[in-house]
């Protein structure tokens, strides 16, 4: 076949050996059909040229009219020789022998003819199929544009070049065609001897694929891959390369302005973290100074208060004080408020940037849901909500105190804002493995559907009617997986959600929060 | 500034912390609980003020802070064998504070925005 790995030159030398071949089957068959006739004489009788005449057939169809001719003259020759002495000349019911062998010689030349122009009209339907073949493919190759594909000889040298090589490299087949391949690639190149290095790599391997910078003929450089691959011969001799090249540029820019602007997000979400971070941090000095301002007004308006109720309140029936200790009390709330959703933002630029590390410490759950419950008496009564606590023996572990403190308070924040002034309960128990924290109301409910949502970054199951940033829940889960436990919920619309925190009571290892970008979708709770 | 032109007083407190307003409203919540209180804007400044006016029975230090920080105040403060064991409570708005706050070895910490029982209680208690 055309596409056949075969040294060019070999052809002659392998019609050679046809032609031999052609004319041994003639002589062969000639001989076969000699040996048949003495066996079979007498069977035969009138008709012993029949044999020699098929033979004739079957060499001149195989082998063409020369191997016909051959065929002829030795059985010609042969059978004659072999049944000596007939009759001549022949009689007139049983034709003589050289009236037999004149028609045979005639007849075999007849059928010599016939057989080779057979045979050449059969040759031609087979060559044009081929050159059939050869045209598609070079039409093909010559065809393909986008690609360069070229062969080279064992050396390197190029011996052949289509429109595609033309159009990325510059060069024209007349240029190109003869020169080494080397001259294609960058002086710097030639000099490490890369070239060689490649042609070495595709002769060793198989097969040398690469990317890089190459220049075409006006000087312009171009991003490159290259795929060069080693032609050999049916006895696996080298006898040169093809080599296919693809001009990437615009693949490669694409790339690259991906990645730039992939990097310049990353930048820009890490910006935005860190102003996060940076305006949390200063909002807090404000607070403080608001916070402690406010408690030192409240005390003294409750030291005030104490002073008046001794006096009976005689002098000053309709003080102001309590107005103004309840305004302050209201200004706390939100002063607290404040702080929570504050160091929510810092604790999710903390998570994000990686720089939420754990200091463990044995810390009791039960002792800190009390102070938490505690602490939130204010927002558990602007909510109508009563809570029943339970627990009342204490739960220790080894685990970060201000961690803890936050599961809790984001739980509970939860647990009042969606609970519609329904009671909500508590409770600190511990487990075969560790401890556990439930908290459960009876408010508004999780769908199916927004129950995993919840747990994700800025995501809420509600929104418009309710505040905050959705970011509570997310800090919850951060913190109990990076101390190796889990948190679940379970809910219905309408039949409130009961939380459920199971933590072991010792963390392994170095306890620090990885960046959760799995999630860089930025969904999160 | 303060009322305390020495360190003297059992009950001596010095509050470091760059912004001042929370400088006048610690130092005015204390001084009304009948403490001695002095106040440093840096790190540099609260040393000359221990060195001048001898040790405090508290430090209460913020971390951010110019100059100086909290950080390299209580490096030099370790490093000098008179201010060394005066206690000193940080308080910082550092949100992953356990990372930063342990190295320093403070007697305890507060988070801003601190809590007026919290601030007393501690005082209170490294005061008496």
């Amino acid at each position: 076949m055309a596409f056949k790995n075969r040294r060019p030159f070999d052809i002659f030398s392998q019609l050679d050996q046809a032609v031999i071949t052609r004319y041994c089957v003639a002589s062969a068959l000639a001989a076969a059909v000699l040996l048949l006739t003495s066996l079979l004489s007498n069977a035969l009788d009138g008709a012993r040229y029949s044999p020699a005449l098929i033979a004739v057939m079957v060499s001149s169809l195989y082998g063409g009219f020369g191997p016909g001719l051959v065929t002829t003259l030795i059985t010609g020759v042969g059978i004659p020789t072999l049944f000596p002495g007939e009759p001549l000349p022949a009689e007139p019911d049983r034709p003589g022998h050289f009236y037999q062998l004149t028609l045979f010689e005639t007849a075999a030349l007849l059928v010599s003819v016939v057989g080779s122009l057979a045979r050449t009209a059969r040759k031609k339907r087979e060559e044009g199929s081929l050159h059939t073949m050869e045209d598609r493919f070079r039409t093909l190759v010559g065809s393909v544009r986008d690609f360069g594909i070229f062969m080279l000889d064992e050396s390197g040298r190029i011996i052949t070049w289509n429109p595609g090589a033309e159009r990325i490299l510059g060069y024209e087949a007349s240029e190109a065609i003869g020169r080494h391949f080397s001259s294609l690639r960058p002086a710097e190149d030639i000099a490490r001897g890369l070239p060689e290095r490649a042609l070495a790599v595709a002769a060793r391997e198989g097969r040398y694929e690469e990317e890089g910078l190459r220049i075409r003929k006006d000087g312009s450089s171009y991003w490159a891959h290259i795929v060069i691959t080693p032609l050999r011969d049916d006895e696996g001799r080298l006898y040169g390369f093809s080599k296919i090249i693809r001009d990437m540029s615009g693949q490669r820019k694409a790339e690259e302005e991906r990645s730039r602007l992939v990097s310049k997000l990353k930048e820009a979400l890490r910006a935005r973290d860190e102003f996060l971070s940076i305006a949390s941090h200063e909002f807090k000095t404000p607070l403080t100074t608001l916070q402690l301002q406010v408690q030192s007004l409240q005390r003294a308006g409750r030291e005030s208060a104490a002073t008046e109720e001794a006096l009976k309140e005689k002098e000053s029936p309709h003080s102001a004080i309590p107005r103004i200790t309840s305004k302050l009390a209201m200004i706390e709330r939100q002063v607290g408020r404040m702080t929570e959703l504050i160091n929510n933002l810092l604790d999710v630029t903390g998570i994000m940037a990686g720089r939420f590390r754990l200091k463990i410490e044995e810390v009791d759950l039960a002792a800190v849901t009390r102070d938490i419950v505690a602490r939130l008496r204010g927002p558990l009564k602007d909510a109508g909500c009563d809570l029943v606590l339970s627990a009342d023996a204490p739960v220790v572990g080894r685990w970060s105190r201000l961690r803890v403190e936050g599961i809790v308070t984001n739980l509970l924040l939860n647990a009042i804002k969606y609970g519609s002034g329904k009671p909500i309960e508590v409770t600190v128990s511990a487990t075969p493995t560790g401890a556990r924290l439930v908290v459960c109301d009876h408010g508004i409910g999780i769908a199916d559907g927004d129950q995993a949502r919840i747990f994700e970054r800025y995501e809420r199951a509600v929104s418009e009617q309710y505040s905050g940033i959705g970011v509570g829940l997310w800090v919850v889960r951060q913190t109990v997986e990076a101390f190796g436990g889990s948190v679940r919920v379970k809910s219905a619309i309408g039949a409130g959600a009961t939380f459920t925190v199971d933590l072991p009571l010792e963390v392994s290892g170095n306890c620090s929060l990885p960046p959760p970008l799995s999630s860089d979708t930025n969904r999160a709770a | 500034m303060s009322m305390c032109a020495e360190h003297v007083s059992s009950k001596a407190v010095l509050v470091v912390d760059d912004d001042a307003d929370i400088r006048s409203t610690v130092r005015e919540i204390l001084e009304d609980e009948g403490y001695c209180v002095t106040d440093a804007a840096n790190g540099v400044e609260a040393l000359r003020q221990l060195r001048e006016r001898g040790a405090p029975n508290l430090i209460l230090l913020d971390l951010s802070m110019p100059v100086m920080s909290g950080s390299e105040f209580r490096f030099e403060q370790r490093k000098d064998p008179s201010l060394a064991s005066i206690p000193v409570v940080v308080i910082s708005a550092v949100g992953s504070l356990d990372l930063k706050v342990a190295p320093l070895e403070a007697a305890a910490f507060l988070r801003k925005p601190v809590q007026l029982d919290e601030l007393l209680g501690v005082v209170e208690r490294y005061c008496r």
